[in-house]
């Protein structure tokens, strides 16, 4: 059986360098470089255009908005799809912990300190990343990212399942409602009272927060079903 | 030949985390080689179009050429997505190992169920 | 000079991390090519994507793949001892090197995976009442005593070659709990 496997094993490899060779022949010496048609309409007037000083955010929020669309569905299909495999449905009230077994864990009281010194600043840090998406790095995913990474550390303080996962997860469908149709009045049918500057950055600062309030939902709803519901 | 290292290392990349995939037995490295995998795509991506003296594309600085900001809004969405790939994975992976105690791809009995 | 430094990193650590024995280590070395795939990103110009992969493949991605590894890979020891009043280093070493190291090694090179070990000198009954851990070692005098559940393969594993595994401690009972019969043996 092992030998088997070694010599199974030393083809699979053998095959693997060979297509490496032959896909980095092939794209070192037939790949050819395009124009970018793309890339100069998106870099020419973004700013007077969108109102976004940040390229990225002005190609992720108007220009190809569709695709921050499916995105957001997408990863609203995968809490779905986390929540409705995990079969300990039932169990959950297992897992939350009591008062008092909650206070004879040994938690450590270093860690916890320490993490409730930084959790102001991680919420800080995400709400401007979140607010300030359209005129410098960052945007509605990234700052999600980071605020659920701040209530994962609330976790490490006070491990106890009081969330209502019911509640995040319909809110997140309704985040996600407002979030198709805020770009389908903006973009395609330009229902805005008037077009200025001021109007576009306000649809901005609106969407970044409407997707990292999502983002910030749906990856909380993750977290907390793996630490609670699943396992034994 | 003026050549960029970030997309040869992309492809290197892929390749690792495609022959991780084929010879790994362990459901969780399968998980993970496909995450090497994605971020070699990635990587090849954003260095597809890279000159070197460009600026990163924000404010309206035009001293220097902007870097292509296309891939770069391709590609977080991409990120995104990857994350929910890989948590749909673990918790199938959950799942199987609490209900049939499947740890690993292969057929033997003596390899299930012990550890990872 | 640092193009070429940052490519060899990731090469390097993605080998680690598809190639590497234990699923730990493999979960740090990905984490370790996220943050030179970060930095990668950032040297190429596209500081958005930097940002979003500092944030998700090095935060996110990792606690989820240590949630997922410590609820079903971890094999759970304790160890109790009720006639030592504190556990200080001494006792601690001398534990180490005669029970738990090479117990530590012999799970590593057969199953590949680490224990998790616990000390504690309160009474066994009532740790096996109120904690499920899965294999505990029972110092009371001049015996040792193993308890394991028959069903459980690893600690079959750990009976059957435990004149190998642990060679200094003479005396070992081994006791299982599912059995309620006790069927005992002198090592």
């Amino acid at each position: 059986m092992k030998e088997t496997n070694r010599s199974i094993n030393i083809i699979r490899v053998i095959f693997m360098v060979v297509s490496v060779f032959i896909v980095l022949f092939f794209f070192l010496n037939y790949s050819e470089k395009m124009s970018r048609p793309l890339m100069d309409y998106f870099t020419a007037g973004f700013l007077a255009e969108t109102g976004a000083q940040n390229a990225v955010a002005a190609i992720y929020l108007d220009y190809r908005v569709f695709d921050t669309l499916l995105e957001a569905l997408m990863l609203l299909v995968s809490v779905m799809e986390v929540i409705n495999v995990s079969w300990a449905h039932k169990e959950a009230k297992q897992y939350s912990l009591e008062e008092e077994l909650f206070n004879r864990k040994d938690n450590s009281e270093i860690v916890i300190r320490m993490v409730g010194a930084i959790y102001p600043f991680v919420l800080l840090i995400g709400l401007y990343t979140i607010f300030n998406g359209h005129i410098s790095p960052g945007g509605g995913f990234q700052g999600g990212v980071i605020l659920a990474t701040a209530l994962i550390s609330r976790y490490l303080v006070y491990p106890n399942s009081d969330l209502d996962l019911e509640k995040l997860e319909n809110f997140e469908k309704l985040l996600f409602l407002a979030i198709v149709a805020i770009p389908v009045l903006y973009i395609f049918m330009q229902v805005e009272p008037f077009y200025s500057l001021i109007s576009r950055q306000f649809y901005m600062i609106l969407m970044n927060s409407l997707i990292g309030l999502k983002v910030f939902s749906g990856l909380s709803i993750i977290f907390y079903r793996f630490v609670f519901y699943e396992g034994r | 030949m003026n050549f960029i290292f970030g997309e040869i290392a992309g492809i290197l990349i892929f390749f690792i985390g495609l022959c991780g995939l084929m010879i790994n037995k362990s459901i969780l490295k399968t998980i993970m080689s496909l995450t090497v995998m994605e971020s070699g795509i990635i990587l090849f991506f954003i260095t597809i179009n890279y000159t070197p003296d460009s600026v990163p594309p924000i404010g309206q600085a035009q001293e220097a050429a902007f870097a292509d900001p296309v891939p770069a809004a391709l590609m977080i969405t991409a990120i995104v997505i990857g994350i929910g790939i890989t948590a749909i994975g673990l918790t199938m992976f959950m799942h199987y190992k609490q209900k049939h105690g499947i740890t690993h791809w292969t057929r033997d009995r003596e390899q299930q169920g012990r550890g990872l | 000079m640092f193009q070429i430094f940052l490519m060899v990193g990731l090469l390097v650590f993605a080998c680690f991390a598809v190639f590497s024995e234990n699923i730990k280590r493999s979960v740090i070395y990905l984490g370790i090519f996220s943050l030179i795939m970060t930095l990668t990103y950032l040297h190429y110009n596209a500081p958005d994507v930097a940002l979003a992969e500092a944030a998700i493949g090095v935060g996110i991605s990792t606690i989820m793949y240590l949630v997922a590894t410590k609820k079903f890979s971890i094999y759970d020891i304790c160890y109790v001892n009720e006639d030592v009043e504190v556990f200080n280093d001494e006792s601690i070493n001398e534990i180490m090197s005669n029970v738990v190291r090479p117990l530590e090694k012999f799970l590593e090179r057969t199953e590949g995976f680490e224990p998790q070990l616990a000390y504690t000198n309160h009474p066994i009954e009532k740790i096996m009442q109120e904690d499920n851990h899965d294999f505990y070692v029972h110092r009371k005098g001049n015996l040792t005593y193993l308890y394991g559940n028959k069903s459980d393969r690893v600690f079959q594993d750990i009976v059957a070659n435990m004149d190998k595994v642990i060679k200094d401690i003479k005396d070992i009972r081994v006791i299982y709990m599912d059995e309620v019969g006790r069927s005992e043996r002198d090592e």
